[in-house]
């Protein structure tokens, strides 16, 4: 406990990572207090990779499930946050491969050149304002942000909803910094396009 | 199609392509100067770039951690309590 001048005790607030440690020796209260702290970034992350409640449900049980039973071999090698984000990541693919309709290419860095979507976007156009306009509504933000393809929604959702450092984002991907930067990039102007296409179906 | 303008010693393309970067202040002095040289010649470039950032700031402002609904926390919690050893 810490003390303060004015004589409050301050309960020490523990980090993820002794959290993840005590769960490691098997103290459950110490998993659950990091599942409440986590378990909204793993949620978000799993829809937006997954694309549906019911299926984000599912990893979120199962990213937990697994992360328990892996806390022991867990060596610090990155910090919890990341490490519980890269086992929801796999568990919500996992599940989404599992849907894919046969036939159904997922190309992730499309051939369409970024001007094309910088168009899309905007770009050039006589009221690029619109898509800052849209973006501070909150439910047209979330519509858009639905019809775009996975991996777009994934990296958005990381960097930018999660916060998250550029370089902790290429990591979690499995992409060199400059690749993460690249898909960033065309999914914040797919963004931006499906903002401008929000407009005509409200 | 949009006009490619050259400003700044940058093309319109260029400058685009640099939007990210630029925004998340992620650019070298040099590089910043050129496409703050291109914007102050090409009014499209700096509505869109401007407009983009306004996206990004927007985003940023909706970060509040998103909880997941009550019934899945309390299927998540039961499901764990089945699950996992006593501790």
């Amino acid at each position: 406990m810490l003390n303060n001048p004015r004589g409050y005790t301050i309960p020490e607030i523990p980090t993820e990572e002794e959290l993840l440690a005590r769960a490691a020796r098997g103290e459950r209260e110490a998993f659950s207090q990091l599942v409440t702290m986590t378990r909204g970034p793993v949620y978000r992350l799993a829809l937006a990779i997954t694309g549906n409640a019911a299926d984000a449900e599912d990893v979120l049980q199962e990213t937990y499930l697994a992360a328990y039973r892996a806390a022991a071999t867990f060596r610090g090698e990155s910090s919890t946050r990341p490490w519980l984000l890269t086992i929801a990541r796999h568990q919500a693919w996992r599940v989404r491969k599992r849907r894919a309709t046969a036939g159904e290419a997922a190309p992730i860095e499309d051939a369409e050149n970024l001007e094309s979507l910088g168009v899309a976007a905007g770009w050039g156009s006589a009221n690029p304002e619109q898509i800052a306009t849209r973006a501070q509504d909150r439910e047209i933000l979330e519509r858009a942000l639905e019809r775009l393809p996975e991996a777009y929604r994934e990296i958005i959702t990381l960097r930018d909803l999660e916060g998250m450092a550029g370089e902790a984002v290429a990591q979690l991907l499995g992409l060199a910094l400059p690749a993460m930067k690249s898909r960033l990039h065309r999914s914040r102007l797919a963004l931006a396009a499906c903002l401008r296409e929000e407009g005509y179906h409200a | 199609m949009h006009n490619e303008r050259v400003a700044g010693g940058l093309r319109c393309s260029e400058v685009l392509g640099m939007l990210s970067e630029y925004a998340d202040g992620e650019l070298g002095p040099e590089t910043r100067e050129r496409i703050e040289a291109h914007l102050a010649e090409c009014d499209n470039c700096l509505r869109f770039g401007g407009s983009f950032q306004q996206l990004l700031s927007a985003m940023a402002a909706n970060r509040a951690p998103v909880e997941p609904p009550t019934a899945v926390l309390d299927r998540l919690a039961l499901r764990l309590s089945e699950s996992l050893p006593e501790g």
